[in-house]
């Protein structure tokens, strides 16, 4: 699969003109935006916000990231998701599906609860052998490649078990067992680190990097003591070096993406993404050429 | 600890936002696994989570109702979305789902009459007219040329009355200005999913046409009361429909 370069999630508050001026490779939409909630849970699609999109998109290469799957769930993952992406991809397809390796509805009598919040996965065979089951029927069923994104989280302790070890082994048995991708993001690495006191390069020597597919790179901010995941500024500088470690290590990257919320996207504004791109294709462009170099 | 009652004890602990262990007393845990959970939950990263869970609840809330917040005291406000919050809500990520829900929990709880009831109307019947405003299409006027033809209130359209002029009303809202006076006489909003802009000032026609189709009505009766073009330009709104 080829690679694509540097992308941006769609935002329909954004100048049309940066998914048109070359300034980003491919878009990565989230398809949860473009629906409304049904009675009975199910999503429906809105046709006129999907032309809206496309239309804002153009020809981009389109990769899908979604929120709402809580593929970790054990009473079950969102099959109204499931469902609502069919319907999407017949109309308009995408190069690879991504979604958070995490939990956010519990089952309690029958019912789907939404805890409100994603939760993290504990790094045991059980939630492995879960996941992993449903990205491979995932990656049957879409016929594209699937990735799951790494978590940031807060919570110590989490249980483990040996076998699995921590966080990125959690990960390396998922995409090993379900055949699946890896969409490695850098800031959730770095809040992780921060948070729990642990190298970040260490956890990346840790992780399979020949399963990354995609980067995703964003900035955050200082909270309660923790170094929250809040998309809600620059990409920091340790992220960037992150960046810069990992790109030459990942063979089959296809892309990295810039994250920021849609809230704090007024306050940016369009000149410091573009900024925020562009020091991205830079860092982009140099690692490719070194790696293929070697 | 099996995946599902660590999940079903983390869950339920976060939707309760408490640190005491009681969320998951009835789960089949070791003391062990208590234990476990215990320390995860006693922690400060613990408590971040429930603070972010929290954060997050009370902005899906109140982004569903903002005209009806914005014309409330704001320790009225404050108490009303924690209320919500503390119930459970604000876990819903779709938009109109929690706007719904959030609207109808508020409504009993407004005064009446109030500016905050008005609106607290105006956004339910402006949400109930979105659903569907992307894939309406002006249905054919010869429609209306059956006499025996029978027409009801639309389903998806409100008249909501507001005590004020709309445009003072909604201006001193979202600029934050002190609200208007109450007015003795109520000025019409017309909502429905064909309107510009969802939602226009109704007209005494307009009025005298909803307040007949408080059943269904025939074309034939509805035209010994009202001209035909009022009729008209309420179904081409989807003010009005077949019944």
């Amino acid at each position: 699969m080829r690679a694509l370069g540097i992308g941006l999630p769609f935002f329909e508050g954004l100048p049309p003109a940066i998914y048109r001026d070359g300034t980003v490779d491919f878009v990565e939409i989230t398809p949860e935006v473009l629906c409304r909630e049904r009675r009975g849970g199910t999503l429906e699609l809105m046709p006129e916000r999907v032309a809206r999109a496309r239309d804002i998109c153009g020809q981009l290469p389109t990769v899908v990231h979604g929120v709402e799957l809580s593929i970790g769930s054990a009473h079950g993952c969102n099959a109204a998701y499931l469902d609502m992406l069919d319907r999407f991809q017949e109309s308009w397809p995408f190069l690879w599906h991504s979604e958070h390796l995490g939990f956010q509805t519990i089952g309690e009598d029958a019912h789907s609860l939404a805890t409100g919040v994603p939760l993290p996965m504990p790094a045991t065979l059980e939630a492995a052998e879960l996941v992993a089951e449903r990205g491979a029927a995932i990656q049957r069923r879409y016929g594209v490649p699937f990735l799951l994104e790494n978590a940031a989280h807060y919570l110590p302790s989490l249980p483990t078990d040996p076998d699995i070890g921590d966080e990125a082994g959690l990960m390396n048995a998922i995409c090993e067992r379900g055949r699946c991708w890896h969409l490695l993001d850098l800031h959730n690495v770095w809040c992780n680190a921060v948070n729990h006191h642990h190298d970040p390069y260490a956890a990346i020597d840790r992780m399979r990097l020949d399963r990354v597919r995609e980067i995703h790179i964003a900035g955050g901010s200082w909270q309660e003591g923790f170094w929250m995941d809040a998309h809600d500024s620059r990409v920091p500088d340790t992220v960037w070096q992150l960046l810069e470690y990992t790109l030459p290590r990942t063979p089959h990257v296809g892309g990295v993406v810039f994250e920021v919320l849609e809230e704090h996207v007024p306050r940016l504004g369009a000149e410091l993404i573009a900024g925020e791109l562009a020091r991205a294709r830079e860092v982009w462009d140099r690692c490719r050429a070194e790696t293929s170099c070697h | 600890m099996s995946l599902i009652g660590f999940q079903t004890a983390l869950g339920r602990t976060v939707r309760a936002r408490t640190t005491a262990g009681a969320a998951y007393g009835d789960l089949d845990l070791t003391p062990d696994e208590q234990r476990s959970l215990q320390r995860v939950i006693e922690s400060e990263g613990f408590r971040a989570t429930m603070n972010i869970q929290r954060s997050w609840c009370e902005a899906r809330a109140a982004s569903g109702a903002q005209l009806t917040l914005s014309a409330l005291p704001r320790e009225q406000r404050r108490r009303l979305v924690k209320e919500w919050v503390d119930g459970g809500g604000g876990t819903n990520s779709f938009f109109a789902a929690e706007a719904k829900a959030f609207l109808e929990f508020i409504e009993p709880r407004l005064a009446v009459p109030s500016h905050a009831l008005s609106l607290c109307r105006l956004e339910q019947a402006v949400l109930r007219a979105e659903a569907v405003a992307m894939g309406f299409a002006a249905p054919d006027p010869t429609a209306l040329d059956d006499p025996a033809a029978t027409l009801r209130r639309g389903r998806h359209a409100a008249l909501v009355g507001l005590l004020a002029e709309p445009e003072a009303l909604l201006a001193a809202v979202q600029n934050q200005c002190p609200l208007p006076a109450l007015a003795a006489c109520e000025r019409f909003l017309l909502v429905a999913p064909g309107a510009h802009g969802l939602a226009r000032l109704a007209e005494a026609p307009d009025i005298a046409l909803w307040q007949s189709l408080g059943e269904p009505w025939t074309v034939a009766r509805l035209l010994r009361r009202h001209d035909r073009d009022s009729i008209e330009t309420l179904w081409r709104e989807g003010a009005i429909e077949a019944a």
